[in-house]
């Protein structure tokens, strides 16, 4: 067999499309009897092929490549920076004395909380890839944090499509972060007694409670998921004993 | 685990969601980790085969073509253990410390047979993704069939910048692979059955 090069590639390639004349077509058959190495190229480029034509394994497995590469303790730093603030707000608080401390808490507190933890529900590269096209622009300004477009458009889908449970994830996470938390209740509250998103649920409604200070449930809800013991156990856990922090500094 | 906890995890795991896989990660990977460092592997290898474990897994479940008899962690592990086993049979080393999964002869048999059936696959896909992002591009659309002036309009390249770039990006890909050592077992083993 020559050197590889870029003729030899498109030989080969028209030869497995099959794209080459007769002519063409039946010398390189000739070549292919008498060259060994010349078959097993054209076996590696053919079983290339086919193993590209597998996208959905390939999206798959840069997936599993992504997580990875992860860090693996990602989950805790903003837990560490947040004890770090309570020891400057402390110092704080001595100099600026105990109802300034108490006003400042009251303010910004639950805020900072429900930031720390609350983040978007992740797109995955399933849904991006999705061909319906009123979908795929929500989900395509849902990825530039157009929240607010991501929201109207969600909307129309998720009127088209009521059965697309993950949908109302997607809808509530937005209307959480366009300030519109009662909408994004009652999105996450539609999808409690389903089957597949039911945790996922309660952990976003876990949140909205927290946005909407209503501490009660956020508790009663972080309990039943840590009960739960399933994949946001740690997210629970995590915000539990912020909550807890803030509720019962004396404790701390 | 409860029920209700492993068809949420077994859902998550076919629609790829990432919370999903990740905790299969932190829950799996050690078991498969020990097993295979125990058996004169590295912890490179135990990557290697966890992440071609969980997508002929995946590929498995996808294609409705499995009913598991078992958890699903069993069904990860036993594949694990299996490429594993075949990738020592191949160095003609042998496993040390076994750890055989619960599971039927008849899925062991038919685990091995799926396993010898991905594996080359596996090495394509695996190297693929190892190519830089503008590679892994333009092949992209090279592989779904679209024609060289298509492919060098969607790159903003000329026409013959993209045909001599995906020449060198499929000979780089086609020579990361040929450095396999699996490749190079596997390539072995079929030279000497057509010798037979």
């Amino acid at each position: 067999m020559s050197k590889r090069n870029p003729e030899l590639f498109d030989l080969i390639e028209g030869y497995l499309n099959d794209r080459l004349n007769d002519t063409a077509k039946r010398e390189f058959e000739e070549r292919l009897a008498a060259d060994v190495d010349l078959r097993e190229e054209v076996e590696k480029h053919r079983e290339l092929h086919q193993a590209m034509l597998d996208e959905d394994a390939i999206r798959f497995r840069k997936k599993l490549i992504r997580i990875e590469n992860e860090e693996p303790n990602i989950q805790y730093p903003k837990e560490k920076r947040f004890v770090f603030n309570w020891r400057i707000a402390a110092v704080i608080a001595m100099v600026l004395g105990l109802g300034l401390f108490f006003a400042y808490l009251n303010t910004t507190s639950e805020k900072s909380l429900f930031e720390s933890h609350f983040s978007v529900y992740p797109l995955e590269d399933t849904v991006r890839g999705n061909q319906q096209e009123d979908l795929q622009s929500a989900f395509e300004t849902y990825g530039q944090e157009d929240f607010e477009t991501a929201a109207s458009r969600l909307e129309t889908v998720v009127d088209k499509m009521p059965d697309a449970h993950e949908l109302r994830l997607y809808l509530g996470s937005a209307y959480l972060k366009i300030g519109q938390p009662q909408k994004a209740l009652s999105e996450f509250e539609s999808l409690t007694n389903s089957t597949s998103y039911a945790e996922q649920a309660k952990w976003y409604k876990a949140l909205t409670y927290l946005k909407m200070k209503q501490n009660d449930k956020v508790i009663a809800l972080l309990d039943d998921i840590i009960a739960f013991d399933g994949i946001y156990k740690n997210d629970a856990m995590n915000l539990y004993e912020n909550l807890n922090k803030q509720l019962n500094p004396d404790d701390f | 685990m409860s029920t209700k906890k492993d068809t949420e995890i077994l859902q998550g795991f076919i629609t790829g969601d990432s919370r999903v896989l990740r905790e299969v990660y932190s829950r799996h990977f050690p078991e498969v980790k020990s097993y295979i460092v125990k058996n004169s592997g590295t912890e490179t290898d135990a990557k290697d085969i966890f992440q071609d474990a969980l997508v002929l897994t995946y590929q498995k479940l996808k294609s409705g073509s499995l009913s598991l008899e078992c958890s699903l962690a069993t069904y990860i592990f036993a594949v694990s253990r299996n490429m594993w086993m075949n990738s020592l049979r191949k160095r003609r080393k042998k496993i040390t410390i076994d750890q055989r999964p619960e599971i039927s002869a008849n899925l062991e048999k038919s685990i091995f047979t799926e396993i010898e059936l991905q594996e080359r696959k596996a090495i394509y896909q695996k190297y693929f993704l190892k190519l830089g992002s503008s590679c892994q591009e333009l092949l992209h659309y090279f592989f779904l069939g679209k024609k060289m002036e298509e492919i060098a309009s969607l790159m903003s390249y000329s026409a013959a910048y993209t045909r001599k770039k995906k020449f060198e990006c499929k000979q780089k890909l086609l020579e990361m692979i040929e450095e396999d050592p699996t490749f190079k077992e596997l390539r072995s083993e079929n030279l000497k059955s057509k010798a037979k």
